[in-house]
């Protein structure tokens, strides 16, 4: 018990830290930084498995919740989950968890691809799709606009989610023991 | 004075990654202040852990007033207190007050009662204005009785410290010799300087994962002094 | 978390915000908020808007406001976005809908300490514990995220600092490997550190 609950909360911290890193802030949509958080996110999934990783996103957004400042530009509190974004906040523990699930039905087959399509699956596809409907309705735009709306993002993301299945591949080399 | 067996430990071995670095000891604790000296490797951090039950050797008993520390119940938990080599590795809260009050609150007291009793402990400390300070702010040493106070408002039997004086400077080391000594539990105290102990009851010498030598610190101290010396020579010698 | 601090704190509002206990708030914002999702007149949202910043402005919340400028910028664009279609009164209706729950729970978190909402959220997750839920690694590993994550945050920097002193190509991926492993070295650490202070312990 001890041992999940360290890792799920150290793993919540690393996905706050990573959101230190100095964002690329995209001039378009009142600064919306893209960071390193997502990436965390899907590292979750990847090195926690399903449901670990889900704990450790779901633990990240409620101490964010609670006011501490560590969603990615040092914001915190209630109001960053009213807005407009909410969708992927609900998509984020969904996607961490789809990412260990289809993680851990190829790892052996296939470890790098695998890990690959299950960032991309949890991490692009079921993410997005939570974020669209979520900004479908609080904009109260209809799909096919705030889809456009969020096209940009993607490749970004792509890039993420190859970077952290290579990432998850050499920490489990190094360190099989520690991950799921 | 009556000093009875709190610390039992029966054919204990430990492996690590496939080596042993306990072999079957068998040892009885009653004294006060015992010290376990020894090498870098010699097994000191792995036989504190085990009394501890943080590990469970491979062959063997350990006893801590009766209980089997490595159950995961309250009463053994609570029965053996540790101070971890690196004040970081110990402190799970983000203030004093919360970490201190940790142990309490997880052994299920009321969280008011509790906050009562790390105030009282703190007041004592002269310190009572640290209750809100998060633990960052604080110096290395302050942070090593904020972990050592958040032990002791277990009241645990038995206290083990791995190598507590690393790191401080003369009167911070004085100022925890001093402190320690008033207490009133059983202490166990890890380290590699054989000075610091020289007040101990019993100085247990582990030398890999054996006990090397036992006895007071006026003859186990210098034997060991004498042999460090030796092994600086022999180590000097082959670098030359 | 912008605190309704230095400043502002003396400022009356902002004082008889902190004192209402968290769990009011909270329930307020949520009745509230749940309450506006069905308000769809939007004179009655601009009046409901308009109180949330008197509100705001109240407690000294201009540092909150600045908090609260991407998702506005957000907000704003999609009112363009309506305009565009035609619909502006439904863009209207959003804004000022989204904006006054964006107002609401901002001074609700801003004049909440973390502390009060950690116990707000052991209280909730109580009845939890009558199903045979255990509720409290919950609280647990909450505390342990908000004592790690400044450790892990300067940590991540420093790596970044060190490589950006030895290499100048921007390569921080690469650093993740590491960070990783040492967070997860770190947690079985922790986990001891937990075990050994009785967490999680049975009650036999």
């Amino acid at each position: 018990m001890e041992k999940t609950v360290a890792r799920i909360a150290l793993f919540a911290a690393l996905i706050a830290a990573l959101g230190l890193v100095p964002q690329i802030v995209l001039p378009f949509a009142g600064g919306v930084p893209i960071t390193a958080q997502t990436l965390g996110v899907m590292l979750a999934g990847l090195m926690l498995g399903p449901w670990r990783g889900a704990g450790a996103v779901l633990v990240f957004m409620a101490v964010v919740a609670m006011g501490a400042p560590l969603l990615a530009g040092g914001r915190g509190g209630l109001g960053v989950f009213a807005g407009p974004t909410v969708g992927f906040f609900v998509g984020w523990p969904v996607a961490a968890a789809v990412i260990g699930l289809v993680n851990r039905a190829m790892r052996h087959q296939a470890p790098l691809l695998g890990g690959i399509a299950a960032s991309m699956l949890g991490g692009i596809v079921v993410l997005y799709i939570f974020g669209i409907i979520g900004l479908a309705m609080i904009t109260q735009m209809d799909l096919v606009a705030a889809t456009v709306a969020v096209l940009i993002f993607i490749p970004g993301d792509i890039l993420k989610a190859v970077i952290a299945a290579f990432i998850a591949r050499e920490v489990r080399r190094a360190r099989p023991d520690l991950v799921d | 004075m009556n000093q009875s067996v709190t610390v039992r430990l029966d054919g204990v071995s430990v492996s690590r990654g496939g080596s042993r670095v306990l072999h079957d000891l068998t040892l009885s604790l009653a004294e006060r202040r015992i010290g376990i000296i020894g090498r870098n490797g010699s097994g000191k951090t792995t036989l504190a852990r085990v009394i501890k039950g943080l590990l469970t050797p491979d062959h063997g008993q350990v006893r801590v007033a009766g209980l089997d520390p490595s159950a995961r119940t309250r009463e053994a938990a609570a029965a053996v207190g540790f101070l971890f080599q690196n004040s970081d590795h110990q402190i799970l809260c983000p203030n004093v007050g919360e970490e201190i009050a940790f142990g309490p609150i997880q052994a299920g007291m009321d969280k008011d009662a509790a906050h009562a009793a790390v105030t009282r402990l703190l007041s004592a400390q002269g310190v009572a204005d640290w209750i809100d300070r998060p633990v960052v702010a604080l110096s290395e040493g302050q942070r090593r009785l904020v972990c050592l106070l958040a032990v002791l408002i277990l009241e645990p039997r038995v206290l083990i410290l791995d190598e507590p004086f690393n790191g401080l400077d003369i009167p911070t080391r004085r100022g925890l010799m001093a402190f320690l000594e008033d207490l009133p539990q059983q202490i166990l105290i890890i380290s590699h300087d054989v000075e610091s102990l020289h007040d101990a009851d019993r100085l247990l010498w582990l030398e890999a994962g054996k006990i090397h030598d036992d006895g007071p610190p006026p003859l186990v101290g210098p034997r060991f002094l004498k042999a460090m010396d030796r092994a600086a020579d022999i180590r000097a010698e082959g670098a030359a | 978390m912008i605190a309704l601090a230095s400043a502002s704190a003396n400022r009356r509002g902002a004082r008889i915000m902190r004192a209402i206990p968290a769990g009011l708030k909270l329930a307020g914002l949520a009745l509230i908020g749940a309450g506006l999702l069905f308000v769809e007149n939007a004179f009655a949202l601009g009046g409901v808007f308009a109180l949330c910043l008197v509100l705001a402005w109240a407690v000294g919340a201009a540092p909150l406001l600045r908090a609260l400028l991407p998702p506005a910028f957000m907000l704003a664009l999609a009112f363009v976005a309506h305009l565009v279609l035609g619909d502006w009164q439904v863009g209207l209706v959003m804004i000022l809908r989204i904006g006054a729950l964006l107002l609401l729970a901002s001074v609700v978190s801003a004049s909440t300490g973390v502390s009060e909402m950690l116990a707000v959220m052991d209280r909730v997750l109580a009845p939890l514990r009558w199903v045979g839920v255990a509720t409290r690694p919950v609280g647990v590993a909450c505390m342990l995220t908000l004592r790690f994550a400044p450790m892990l945050g300067a940590r991540w920097q420093a790596l970044g600092e060190a490589w950006r002193a030895r290499s100048p190509r921007r390569a921080q991926w690469r650093l993740v490997t590491p960070f990783v492993i040492s967070t997860l070295d770190d947690a079985d650490r922790a986990a001891d550190a937990l075990a050994a202070r009785g967490a999680f312990a049975r009650d036999d």
